[in-house]
């Protein structure tokens, strides 16, 4: 794509303005304003509203002071900025003057930290040295400033900061290409189009979880996207999966990295025109397949229109369809998921076959970055229970004779100290039953788990079929002895549907009581997915006391509070 | 050649193409700074996988004198 259309149809992508942007601030000790619309842009096409704002010219801790509200902050320090010429002064200066430039170096990082101790999400860029000293056989002066800096980037490390390894972007989109020598010395602006396409890129994983909006299904379709041919005419001999041949391992590669999405965690479905039997032979027998039957988690074989089967899909798992990813091979199945579907990823199988597992390797990106936590490893075992929950209730008339059958039990724990991973990827990932929707990292779950005037309550739930793990979450601050706010309160949609959350809430409030609580105040802030949830308070009771098409706020005097938990749920304290 | 300049130009001001004639300058397109330059300089190189030299970079002040030095360079086989 020319860059110029990257502008042109980056323009086209403006948030409305209905749709909360996500906010994001790009620092650098030199200018980088040409990477706000590629970022805008590599962004929004993977669904986050992204608004990028540049600082100011070599101002960074100024600007990290300035623009610390943003939900997340980028700091690009250029190394052959931090001091006027340093790379070839380097080499001429004395210990002390080295030791001075890691100085100024040091309290430049540890101002711009400082501000950004309450940004949810901090990026940073270690210091590189590849543009001037690649080619070197040993490390000299300059290299040696790099090393002490970056020592300082690894101490002053913070939860709410992850570095991005700068020689990683430019080995990969190639020294020579990233740097444009013209501009640094004619404007500091050190960095081509082709660097910026590369590090929005590989940032582009970091803020799709940081910003909720990461990818959960990889829906794939069969003939002509795991392998070559069509099974239902050539037959399975005549399908290519052979390793001896350049398009079977295309397509084994291309399996290996869904297989491997996996094993990670992401659903994978598959959606096919096909006769069920053919391709189930295919799964079962075929000595060249990667992907096997285990690896599926959900399926439809058959005739119907596959824009319906991926609605179907969406459906049964409780997902959005923004969080799919369609891998087709016809263009005609594109365009109709396109049109049908706009909010499912669809991309096709690439004409020249050769570039398939490159796009497969990107695709890989679109998930979530970062640790697994158990319950992700957990995932397809998970949502495989989930989809015997739902034959089984396929088969029971009565709800609640269905759900008292599931033999449904919580487990509340107050500051789960040890789950704090866990937490905050609920606060990252949870869209549909969550009242607030807001975004929590890891080390801002820490604190607030040891802070005395925030209750941090978590539920596990199991049933007959199987454990869910930490499933449910309710921050609650206390903000004036017998008053106490409803920060969060929220479920993952693998438990949604089970009345879990009456449970939930007089199990909290009894606690809340207990602590001489008595008043609590409570907010249901709209977004796009949690319409569902919007009468949630109206119907535990609470009053609401201020109401707009997009915020409601309540109270209730816990004297009046009615306890919802039906009868055929058990809750226990952890 | 022209259409393609035109297109450029309207991306990288963020304005419809019908906005760019042969007088557009950076005397009268108000977001035409130093950081706009930058950013039509590698948007018309990437266009026209060209390279321009910092006295023609210097010199593309406006859209006639942008595509006189484009042709020139293209007609000179760079």
């Amino acid at each position: 794509m020319k860059y110029s259309d990257i502008l042109a149809a980056n323009a086209l992508l403006q948030p409305p303005p209905n749709v909360t942007p996500y906010d994001l601030a790009v620092i650098a000790n030199v200018v980088v304003t040409p990477f706000k619309e590629i970022l805008e842009y590599t962004l929004r096409v993977a669904g986050i509203p992204a608004i990028v704002r540049c600082g100011n010219y070599d101002t960074v801790a100024q600007d990290c002071m300035a623009m610390r509200d943003a939900a997340a902050v980028i700091i690009i320090w250029e190394l052959a900025n931090i001091t006027e010429g340093l790379p070839y002064q380097a080499a001429l200066m004395s210990q002390r003057q080295q030791a001075a430039v890691i100085a100024k170096g040091r309290r430049e990082i540890a101002c711009a930290l400082a501000a950004l101790r309450r940004t949810p999400t901090v990026i940073i860029g270690r210091f590189s040295t590849l543009a001037y000293t690649g080619n070197n056989l040993t490390p000299g002066a300059y290299d040696h400033i790099k090393d002490s800096l970056n020592g300082v980037l690894d101490r002053c490390r913070r939860p709410n900061m992850t570095l991005f390894n700068t020689d990683q972007v430019l080995s990969f989109a190639g020294v020579a290409n990233c740097i444009d020598w013209r501009f640094f010395y004619e404007a500091k602006t050190p960095y081509s189009q082709a660097y910026y396409r590369a590090l929005a890129g590989h940032l582009r994983p970091l803020l799709l979880s940081a910003s909720g909006r990461q990818k959960k299904a990889l829906i794939v379709d069969c003939d002509g996207t795991l392998w070559k041919g069509i099974v239902g005419e050539d037959g399975m001999t005549g399908i290519g999966l052979s390793p001896q041949t350049a398009e079977g391992t295309i397509f084994r590669e291309a399996q290996a990295i869904i297989r491997a999405l996996g094993q990670a965690g992401v659903i994978i479905g598959l959606v096919s025109k096909n006769n069920s039997a053919d391709v189930d032979e295919v799964f079962r027998t075929h000595d060249g397949m990667i992907l096997r039957e285990r690896d599926i988690t959900i399926r439809r074989i058959g005739w119907q229109a596959k824009a319906d089967s991926v609605r179907e899909i969406a459906a049964e798992l409780n997902i959005g369809l923004d969080s799919m990813v369609f891998i087709d091979d016809s263009s005609f199945e594109i365009a109709a998921m396109n049109k049908i579907n706009p909010a499912v990823l669809a991309l096709q199988v690439p004409e020249r076959l050769a570039d398939y597992p490159a796009m497969m390797r990107e695709v890989a990106t679109l998930f979530p970055a970062g640790a697994r936590t158990a319950e992700d490893k957990a995932k397809t075992a998970l949502y495989r229970t989930e989809k015997r929950r739902q034959e089984s209730r396929a088969s029971r008339v009565d709800l609640t004779d269905y759900l008292t059958s599931l033999k449904l039990k919580i487990a509340v724990a107050r500051q789960a100290t040890g789950a704090e991973e866990r937490l905050a990827q609920l606060t990252q990932k949870t869209n549909q039953f969550n009242l607030t929707t807001r975004r929590y990292t890891t080390g801002q779950m820490r604190v607030m788990l040891r802070q005395r005037s925030t209750r941090v309550y978590a539920f596990s739930a199991r049933d007959r079929f199987g454990d869910y793990g930490i499933t449910g979450l309710c921050i609650v601050r206390v903000v004036r002895g017998t008053v106490a706010v409803v920060d969060t309160f929220l479920m993952s949609c693998r438990v949604i549907g089970r009345q879990l959350e009456y449970a939930f809430m007089d199990w909290i409030i009894n606690d809340l009581q207990k602590h001489r609580v008595r008043t609590v105040r409570a907010a249901y802030f709209r977004t796009e997915k949690n319409i569902q949830v919007s009468a949630f308070y109206d119907g535990l009771g609470f009053t609401p006391t201020a109401r707009t098409a997009a915020t409601a706020e309540y109270v209730i005097d816990l004297r009046h509070y009615v306890p919802h938990c039906p009868a055929y749920i058990r809750c226990a304290h952890d | 050649m022209i259409d393609s300049l035109h297109k450029v130009m309207a991306a990288v001001f963020g304005v419809t193409a019908d906005r760019i004639t042969d007088g557009t300058s950076r005397l009268n397109m108000k977001v035409w700074d130093s950081m706009r330059h930058i950013t039509l300089i590698l948007a018309l190189e990437d266009e026209f996988a060209l390279r321009f030299e910092p006295h023609e970079i210097s010199a593309m002040t406006d859209t006639a004198a942008i595509s006189r030095i484009i042709k020139n360079k293209l007609n000179a086989g760079d």
